[in-house]
């Protein structure tokens, strides 16, 4: 038996190839830009679903400082001013002593003397000094000291939202909140107060929602 | 090789100014691999049209012969040049295109010869597949198709990898560098592939010994 030989294609028979390599090309030129077609879409969809999953992880991780940063400090770059100097300059924070403030040995009726001004005034200055803890007790004791203050609904609300932000007292906030609404406090800051303490019960309501 | 409907456009349409699809630009057929590669890398469709022009023929002969049936072979041929002109920028050397073409093309044989195991397994392998006696030339003698014959039923016994290489190396007449480019292996290991299937067709079928 004779063997085959090598290589052994030599004994095979080579089909004409034209006709397959004339209208390859065409098809060819076809398959590339399908191809192209669907490296663009796969490209653009994975790039739109990482987009789309990194937006709502980072939404849901930090909604609250992410949405309510800047509207807490335009909120403390709008505390009122002192309308005199005080006395001595506030700078303790005073949380641990309710019994003796609030039975004052001496009254001050002194109208000059914009106490809670300055007690204002060193609560935003410890707020951009990101002393946040410093703040909310200079701010508990204008709420807790001089609660017929004109202002003291907003410190409370201020309060609360400092404690909810920055401090994540949630509780804390919800009692600022609940106490500032039982105070009667200005219309429009109603909805802001009522806002802010379904947040602080964990409702998940933005807060900038209504502070826009 | 007949010209195609590329080369057959007037000189005067191709040379006059340059045009999106280049195909019809006519590049003399002597110019070396290398020099297509180069073009075609600046996105250059004449000198890509060469390129499959000049090695499609080659190409779709053997993959019809590992695969069976021409018309999968076409197909896979058409989509290795597709992903070769895609991955242009990735040959290192360029005059090494057949090689690095070979290596696309055999890589996506392997990936359609697995598909189609699984689809005979369930059955569903409805392709005509052709046998290596029917590619015989009309010329050779009944002795060899039976040889043909055997050989074609050992190919099929043996691991595909075996199958492969030994495939290449000895009824395509590559050089064993090239086909250990083409099989992703190291020339050791390609030896080893060929050697097995050597020993697996000893006895079974008649061969020529191999020339030194």
């Amino acid at each position: 038996m004779s063997p085959l030989p090598r290589p052994v294609k030599t004994v095979l028979r080579e089909p004409g190839w034209d006709d397959s390599v004339r209208l390859g090309w065409a098809r060819l030129s076809s398959k590339r830009r399908a191809r192209q077609r669907r490296h663009a879409l796969a490209s653009t969809t994975a790039a739109l679903l990482l987009v789309g999953a990194a937006g709502t992880l980072w939404a849901r991780q930090r909604p609250t400082e992410v949405a309510s940063t800047a509207g807490l400090d335009r909120l403390v770059g709008q505390l009122p001013q002192a309308r005199g100097r005080a006395p001595t300059p506030v700078s303790r924070p005073v949380v641990s002593a309710p019994a003796q403030l609030t039975e004052p040995a001496a009254p001050e009726p002194q109208p000059e003397v914009d106490v809670v001004g300055a007690l204002l005034d060193s609560a935003r200055e410890a707020y951009l000094a990101h002393q946040a803890a410093r703040a909310a007790a200079l701010l508990s004791e204008v709420a807790e000291h001089h609660p017929d203050d004109a202002r003291a609904c907003q410190t409370l609300y201020l309060l609360g939202r400092i404690q909810l932000e920055r401090l994540h007292q949630n509780s804390a906030a919800a009692q600022s909140f609940t106490r500032a609404l039982e105070r009667a406090p200005p219309d429009e800051l109603v909805p802001r107060l009522w806002n802010a303490l379904q947040r602080a019960n964990g409702d998940g309501v933005m807060i900038d929602d209504v502070d826009g | 090789m007949r010209p195609s409907s590329a080369q057959a456009a007037t000189p005067s349409s191709a040379t006059a100014r340059p045009r999106a699809c280049a195909d019809v630009k006519r590049l003399p057929e002597g110019v070396p691999d290398a020099v297509l590669v180069m073009r075609a890398r600046q996105a250059d469709r004449g000198a890509e049209s060469l390129l499959y022009r000049r090695h499609s023929p080659g190409l779709l002969s053997t993959v019809n012969r590992l695969v069976r049936n021409a018309h999968t072979a076409e197909d896979l041929v058409q989509d290795a040049f597709v992903r070769a002109f895609e991955r242009l920028a990735q040959l290192k050397t360029p005059s090494q295109f057949r090689p690095w073409l070979l290596a696309i093309v055999v890589s996506l044989v392997r990936k359609r010869l697995r598909r189609q195991r699984l689809l005979q397994w369930v059955g569903l392998d409805a392709l005509a597949h052709t046998t290596l006696a029917e590619q015989a030339q009309p010329t050779t003698n009944a002795e060899a198709r039976q040889q043909l014959v055997a050989l074609d039923a050992e190919l099929k016994r043996m691991p595909d990898h075996h199958a492969l290489a030994w495939t290449l190396r000895y009824v395509e007449g590559e050089k064993l560098e090239d086909v250990a480019v083409a099989m992703h292996k190291s020339l050791a290991t390609t030896k080893r592939y060929i050697a097995a299937a050597e020993v697996h067709l000893r006895g079974r079928v008649e061969l020529h010994p191999e020339s030194p």
